[in-house]
């Protein structure tokens, strides 16, 4: 008897991709499994509802109209769309010349305040704050793993990196953002940010000043 | 320290039937759709600038270099530097050239105990509980089918199908290989990764004492990624390691899925029977009570949605040992097929045919009666394989050492050096000719040497290199399944045309196995 193929799943997806690619209204199935996903993971990058609606409407009319040269592989057919809607959401930013914006809820900061084995009440501000200075690539996968809650596999096939690369390197993400936070990341006081510091001195020195006996 | 990006946590949560609010019709997409110029063939490459510089250079080095040593080329003086060029191109992905003679073992992973299974060849598997998850990141807390195959002779690294080129600083090397496996698990047909956090051990049985790199093979872009070096030599693994009997599915299970759900239907399949150009279907007796809703079919049969699939793997007159069927949507099944350690899972809807047509059980009935006509001859040298590979086993089972690493993916691993090019070099020449003369059109080039556990491959139109200093055999594969076998003295007599001996796949197989 043969043996099993690399996988034994059935897969209709890429059964409806094939049709679609023949006949595009075929498509339809697909625009109405994902359109809520992509435009979940389009609205966490931007501040206005109609904004994201606009861009995940783009991704999916860019997807259709290059459908043709899509290769039908073993990954799901959302790698492709989220490639299309991370680069959407990019070129959004830079058209409009503004810096780049992302939703997190508090859940999220707090998952990763734990996963860096830092108390998540003491550090919730500051996790944000740091989150802001990590570099692009670093970011990305934070974004991927803890806003968007994607397993390492969907981070792979979105990224391009394989997923033994991936686990590292947010390993080591995780363990930056710890030592940012217990060495004082630059410009951020112990207790707090600079905001607080500020506010603590404009409310102190009048105070001080104003029990100075002459 | 620069800010790259705003992150902000305080936004009200949006609702999925507010996000469906939202959604325009997929009318309206495809008026806008009408509108827009079509992209062309073929995928745009987006790079940076410097990027697109850069390959332009390189290419423009590569090209330069390669016709300077098109100057040389005819020397018979062997050469002994590594070259700058990718002679050896790669095939694409992992493509087996006999998939029916790759045989994994089966090991059944119970949930939330830690597992130690040992293979044929000796080589051991550490599963530590509660490994694998599901490929949304769920814990998987149903038992695992763990699949296992290990290469480690170039035969059967040959057999993998699996590419032995590794790319280094534009740089193209083949591999030689301290042994390679791969290891796949499922949950009934789902197939599963390993849980974050966790990774298997593996203690590959190795020839090889001396340290070796241990790579991945990502199937997604095709290539090698290294992993690490080994740090000292490899421990000893001899018949005194301990071996744990593993729980290995001998034979298939009485009641395979009923913890989840499905039933055991029957003991055999009644018909498979092409029913239509596109179409596939199955029959199979099973107890009404089980599954009312079908008892209002006057003709039932399970059409199976994979029709490339079907036509594989689904054969009339194949006889299972247990078939289980399970519901898993309004009109879908699905079934399991249970012949001795393997299953194949289908998903089939039912559909009530009446009778097949008369011309689709005809045309069926010729292929299979082809087929049945060359039976005796496959049984006969699939044994003949078989007890080679039983014998090359017990040979493994004496293997000194064993490379042992911890992996967190599943798939294709290998304990390996890049070898630049065989061990004194020289250039093949002349074209392949049969007994007769008829020219011999090589989709891939294979070549091996003695003593030495390397893969080369070559595509025809690239120089492809033997060794000067050992002895060496040189195969390929015919579009007919004959392979074609070069022997050392032909090659080394270096003549316009290179005779090869037409064979059968088994006979290039034994011969490939007793050369090395």
């Amino acid at each position: 008897m043969e043996p099993l193929p690399n996988t034994t799943q059935i897969r209709p997806e890429s059964e409806q991709i094939s049709l679609a690619k023949d006949d595009i209204r075929q498509f339809e199935p697909l625009y109405d499994k994902y359109y809520t996903r992509i435009f979940l993971f389009i609205y966490r990058k931007m501040d206005r509802k109609e904004d994201a609606a606009d861009l995940t409407s783009n991704v999916f009319l860019k997807a259709m109209n290059s459908l043709h040269s899509y290769e039908i592989t073993t990954a799901p057919f959302s790698h492709y769309l989220l490639v299309i809607a991370k680069n959407e959401v990019a070129e959004f930013y830079r058209r409009k010349g503004l810096e780049q914006k992302y939703f997190a809820n508090q859940r999220m900061i707090e998952q990763i305040a734990r996963d860096t084995e830092y108390e998540p009440s003491e550090g919730f501000f500051l996790i944000r704050k740091i989150l802001e200075l990590l570099p692009p690539h670093d970011f990305e996968l934070i974004d991927l793993k803890y806003f968007n809650e994607m397993s390492v596999r969907e981070i792979s096939g979105i990224t391009g990196l394989n997923e033994n690369k991936i686990r590292v390197r947010l390993h080591r993400i995780r363990e930056r953002i710890g030592k940012m936070i217990r060495s004082k990341v630059p410009g951020m006081t112990r207790y707090g940010d600079m905001m607080t510091l500020t506010m603590l001195m404009f409310t102190c020195i009048p105070i001080g000043m104003s029990t100075v006996q002459y | 320290m620069k800010r790259h990006r705003i992150v902000e946590t305080d936004r009200e949560i949006i609702s999925d039937p507010e996000i469906l609010k939202m959604k325009p019709p997929f009318a309206d997409l495809m008026e806008r759709l009408q509108d827009l110029p079509p992209t062309p063939a073929g995928r745009r490459l987006r790079l940076p600038r410097y990027v697109m510089i850069g390959a332009a250079a390189l290419i423009l080095v590569l090209v330069t270099g390669y016709f300077l040593l098109l100057r040389n080329k005819g020397h018979d003086a062997p050469v002994d530097k590594p070259l700058q060029l990718a002679e050896a191109f790669p095939p694409e992905g992992i493509e087996p050239p006999e998939p029916d003679m790759l045989e994994y073992e089966h090991f059944v992973v119970k949930p939330g105990k830690k597992a130690v299974l040992t293979t044929k060849k000796g080589s051991r598997i550490t599963v530590p509980a509660d490994a694998f998850a599901h490929q949304d990141g769920s814990p998987c807390t149903e038992p695992v089918d763990l699949k296992f195959i290990e290469f480690h002779t170039v035969k059967e690294i040959f057999l993998s199908g699996i590419p032995m080129q590794y790319d280094s600083a534009g740089i193209n090397y083949t591999f030689e290989s301290a042994g390679m496996f791969d290891i796949k698990a499922y949950s009934g047909s789902r197939s599963l990764v390993l849980a974050d956090g966790k990774g298997i051990n593996v203690d590959l049985v190795s020839p090889r004492s001396d340290p070796f790199n241990f790579y991945y093979f990502d199937t997604i872009q095709n290539q090698w990624e290294y992993m690490h070096t080994e740090a000292i030599a490899s421990a000893g693994h001899g018949p005194s390691a301990p071996a744990v009997v593993p729980q290995k599915a001998d034979k298939a299970p009485e009641t395979p899925l009923e913890t989840q759900g499905a039933v055991v239907v029957g003991t055999s399949s009644d018909q498979v029977l092409q029913t239509g150009q596109t179409k596939h279907a199955f029959k199979i007796e099973f107890d009404e009570k089980e599954f009312p809703e079908l008892s209002s079919y006057k003709s039932l049969w399970f059409e199976v949605m994979d029709s490339a699939f079907a036509k594989k793997y689904l054969r009339m007159g194949t006889q299972w040992d247990s078939i289980a069927m399970k519901r898993a949507a309004e009109d879908r099944y699905v079934i399991t097929l249970y012949r001795l350690k393997q299953s194949i899972t289908v998903e089939a809807k039912p559909v009530d045919y009446g009778k097949p047509s008369e011309e689709a059980l005809n045309a069926y009935q010729l292929v299979e009666a082809a087929r049945e006509s060359t039976r005796n001859e496959r049984v006969q040298s699939a044994r003949a394989t078989r007890s080679m590979i039983e014998q090359q086993e017990q040979n493994i089972m004496q293997w000194a050492y064993s490379k042992g690493a911890t992996i967190y993916n599943l798939g294709v691993w290998n304990w390996d050096k890049p070898v630049p090019q065989p061990m004194q070099a020289m250039s093949g020449t002349g074209s392949f000719v049969d007994k007769s003369g008829k020219p011999l059109v090589p989709k891939m080039i294979y070549l091996a040497q003695k003593e030495v556990n390397i893969l080369w491959n070559y595509k025809p139109q690239q120089d492809w290199k033997y060794s000067n200093a050992t002895e060496n055999i040189l195969w390929f594969i015919l579009p007919d399944g004959q392979y074609a076998i070069v022997n050392d003295e032909t090659l080394k007599r270096r003549g316009k045309t290179l005779p090869a001996e037409v064979v059968s796949k088994e006979e290039a197989l034994n011969e490939i196995g007793r050369f090395i």
